[in-house]
């Protein structure tokens, strides 16, 4: 009962200090950004306001610094991964959102050097466990695909990161399956250490839905899918985690298949979307725009900017109860 | 429930159920399956190899499936 009550503590300190350092840190951010000229233009608006950019740092920086007092409390190796894993994206996206990366390659191409501290510091297993069938060995194979998921996850989580709120608002409902399989496997420790992912996006998020006042930029969301990505490895709950960013990974493969390559964004010429003057989104009908989930969403007809979003949600926890079922599958069948 | 998602839902839906069966057709069908006897280095080397090719035809048709329903979906929702 004492050990039920001091799980449920710390797990209320750690949100609550990742909740307020991200809200405190990101309203400096949308008060001062401005000012420093660093905004950019909402395109989803006929309006097109200038929203502020980016705000990765506020929540690199809260996720951080919680991370890094818990790796101080238990001493635990996967902790300073996570944090790591964090660090690194969240550097990369910095240097995209100040210099941008202009080749589609070099971003996931710089995202592998993320992965390095789950191999350096060997907090993975190569023994991931499925639902049904249990513990599968991949000794030779688990390395590699560490190094290629930090970099797919974090573009995948990138990619959403196309409307106000779909992101922050994505990596919430995305995550809480992991919490709950972690709680399944009884490892409360990196239960405890994915709440900041949660508080952090949470609090981004009051800023970031509709209508923006920050947008996460690269720093941002490549720190976000880098850090569920590592939770999921040295967590060991991959399954559960691919299963509840289906909509995100299917983003991404429906986009870099329909453009056929790895194109950084900025350059594809045409848009998925069109922006009515009323306001409301609706699919290009152009052959070459490239397949995203939101233009998959628009198929039916226009819808304004907040439906869209309130869609992938929907998708997104459609997306988590399956990972829900298959964490039970996994731990309690 | 909104209609217009219910077809991407099962997009996904149908993507879990693929992640589900192909696992199991990997890990519990193709991996054990040793056609050829593990007595020389050659043999063993084949078993390996065919399991290789196996999962990645395997993979390979769950890219095709995911691709094609992509099309399908938007062949009839975008092409009028």
């Amino acid at each position: 009962m004492t050990l039920l009550y001091n799980l449920i503590l710390l797990a209320s300190i750690v949100f609550a200090v990742t909740f307020s350092l991200t809200y405190l840190l990101t309203l400096t951010l949308v008060k001062t950004l401005p000012k420093r000229g660093s905004v950019v233009e909402d395109y989803h608006k006929p309006e097109r306001p200038k929203v502020a950019w980016p705000g990765g740092p506020a929540i690199l920086s809260s996720i951080v610094i919680v991370e890094a007092i818990l790796y101080l409390i238990y001493g635990d190796l996967k902790i300073l991964s996570i944090t790591l894993v964090t660090i690194i994206a969240g550097i990369i996206g910095l240097i995209d959102d100040r210099w941008r990366l202009k080749n589609g390659m070099i971003k996931p191409l710089l995202l592998i050097l993320a992965s390095l501290p789950i191999l350096l510091l060997e907090t993975y297993v190569p023994y991931p466990e499925f639902p049904i069938f249990g513990y599968v060995r991949l000794t030779m194979v688990y390395p590699l695909l560490v190094l290629l998921a930090v970099p797919i996850v974090s573009n995948a989580t990138n990619m959403i990161d196309v409307l106000n709120g779909a992101l922050s608002g994505f990596i919430v409902i995305a995550t809480i399956p992991l919490v709950f399989a972690l709680m399944l496997k009884g490892d409360y420790i990196m239960m405890v250490a994915t709440l900041p992912l949660i508080a952090s996006s949470i609090a981004f998020y009051f800023f970031h839905r509709y209508p923006s006042k920050i947008f996460p930029g690269d720093s941002g969301s490549l720190a976000l899918g880098a850090m569920f990505c590592s939770i999921a490895i040295v967590g060991r709950v991959e399954i559960v985690a691919i299963v509840s960013i289906l909509p995100a990974i299917l983003n991404s493969f429906f986009i870099l298949s329909s453009i056929k390559g790895f194109i950084e964004h900025r350059s594809i010429k045409t848009r998925p979307t069109i922006l009515l003057p009323d306001g409301q989104l609706v699919a290009s009908k152009d052959p070459s725009a490239p397949t995203t989930l939101v233009r998959m969403i628009l198929a039916d007809g226009p819808l304004s900017e907040r439906e869209v979003v309130s869609n992938i949600f929907k998708l997104s926890a459609f997306s988590a109860f399956l990972a829900v079922i298959t964490a039970l599958v996994t731990w309690c069948v | 429930m909104n209609s217009r998602i219910l077809p991407l839902m099962g997009i996904i839906g149908l993507a879990w159920a693929l992640v589900f069966f192909g696992s199991y057709m990997i890990f519990g069908l193709i991996v054990p399956f040793e056609p050829f006897p593990e007595n020389d280095h050659i043999f063993t080397f084949l078993n390996s190899l065919l399991k290789v090719v196996l999962s990645a035809i395997l993979a390979l048709v769950w890219i095709v499936i995911m691709i094609e329903l992509r099309n399908l979906y938007i062949k009839r929702n975008l092409s009028a």
